[in-house]
């Protein structure tokens, strides 16, 4: 019997809804998507007690965003497309509002990290956006340390290759 | 997974670069992204809405007799307003557009105040005393209540929103932390970026944001001063 299982205190949620946003948004690649898929992250958590065993909060959550994402992904592949909203009715961020490039800047990048590989965008999301360890990565996505490791340093020049035709454009 | 996992090429120094610009770039946009406020209104609202299940199977075992009596005080709260009255942070959202008003002038007869007000409250005059000096408002609408927002800024170049609500004072966001002043609670609170103090002057919702650079103590001080009676609690 494992001694360290406890229950996930939901009244501890709100510390963590920063680095699920930046998460799920650097999943879906927009950020209207983003608030949806952390709403029905918090939707599934808060369902039932869950009781967590060997985990943190973080990488508990990290790997319930996960599975919604996916879930949510193969829903809609199985549902008729529909129209993407025009760029120019994208909601105010307020967050960043008074910084329009910063607002830009960080729309890119995670553009580009929701472009890569499934299992390089997964290891960037949990040790760069979320904060995560090396070896909490690696439990979060049942893997090893070296592989995150690995995945980690190519998806980071992945990004970085991606952003290169913008960076010359405005250099 | 197969075909992914290479040994990587840390050799190469043009990768290596790569590598670290990609490590500066996602921490750039990791440091200037957070969640917006509305998002964590809908996500608090979203908690607070699931119940824990011991209150469902009392619920469940007092069947329709306590089903009716719930509901009798449901609408008990709705028509005495409790039901619709605002979030604090809903508040704090009405501020963020920024000022749509000209700044307040000084009240002549009373160098405490400004010459707004909301219900017959008035905004404090900052100025004298901290240096925070208005630099416009804005009137807003609400949930069916009024919202009179003043915008103060600092010497260096802070901002504070200073949101006062019509009608009676809503509910403080749970986790808040309470802070005594002459007596009195401030709530504090971080959101977003945004340090918010919430507190109560005669009987309406005061909400307080500012950048959380803005010192708690500083905050704090600026929302209990009453001039020595001179600006109504």
């Amino acid at each position: 019997m494992n001694t360290d299982a406890r229950v996930l205190d939901p009244a501890g949620l709100g510390d963590h809804v920063d680095r699920l946003y930046r998460a799920a948004w650097a999943l879906c690649g927009s950020r209207e998507d983003a608030e949806d898929l952390v709403q029905d992250t918090f939707a599934r958590v808060l369902a039932k007690p869950r009781l967590l065993r060997n985990d943190d909060d973080l990488g508990y959550l990290l790997r319930v965003l996960r599975n919604t994402f996916v879930s949510r992904h193969r829903a809609s592949t199985r549902r008729p497309a529909t129209t993407a909203m025009p760029e120019q009715f994208e909601a105010v961020d307020h967050s960043v509002a008074s910084r329009p490039e910063a607002a830009v800047g960080a729309r890119e990048v995670f553009a580009h990290i929701s472009a890569l590989p499934e299992v390089f965008r997964d290891a960037l999301v949990a040790v760069d956006v979320v904060g995560l360890s090396y070896a909490e990565a690696a439990r979060a996505l049942g893997t090893r340390e070296a592989t995150i490791t690995s995945r980690l340093y190519r998806a980071r020049a992945q990004v970085a290759r991606g952003m290169e035709p913008h960076r010359e454009g405005v250099m | 997974m197969a075909g992914t996992d290479h040994p990587f090429p840390e050799n190469d120094p043009r990768e290596r670069a790569l590598a670290e610009r990609g490590r500066e770039l996602v921490a750039t946009a990791v440091a200037e992204t957070s969640a917006p406020l509305a998002l964590r209104e809908r996500l608090e609202r979203q908690r607070e809405g699931a119940r824990p299940p011991a209150r469902r199977r009392w619920l469940g075992l007092a069947g329709a007799f306590a089903a009716v009596a719930a509901a009798a005080v449901t609408a008990l709260v709705i028509n005495l307003g409790g039901a619709s009255s605002p979030s604090v942070l809903a508040t704090v959202q009405l501020a963020a557009p920024g000022p749509t008003l000209p700044a307040p002038n000084h009240d002549t007869m009373n160098k405490a105040l400004l010459d707004t007000s909301i219900e017959g409250l008035p905004f404090p005059d900052w100025n004298p005393k901290f240096q925070w000096r208005a630099v416009g408002a804005r009137r807003d609408e609400i949930e069916g209540r009024h919202a009179t927002t003043v915008y103060y800024d600092s010497p260096i170049g802070n901002r504070a929103a200073y949101t006062i609500l019509g009608g009676s004072k809503i509910a403080v966001p749970k986790g808040a932390r309470v802070v005594k002043r002459n007596g009195d609670p401030f709530y504090v609170l971080y959101r977003g970026g945004q340090r918010i103090v919430v507190w109560d002057r005669d009987g309406h919702t005061c909400v307080m944001s500012a950048p959380a650079r803005v010192p708690e103590q500083r905050l704090l001080d600026m929302a209990a001063w009453d001039a020595g009676g001179n600006v109504p609690f």
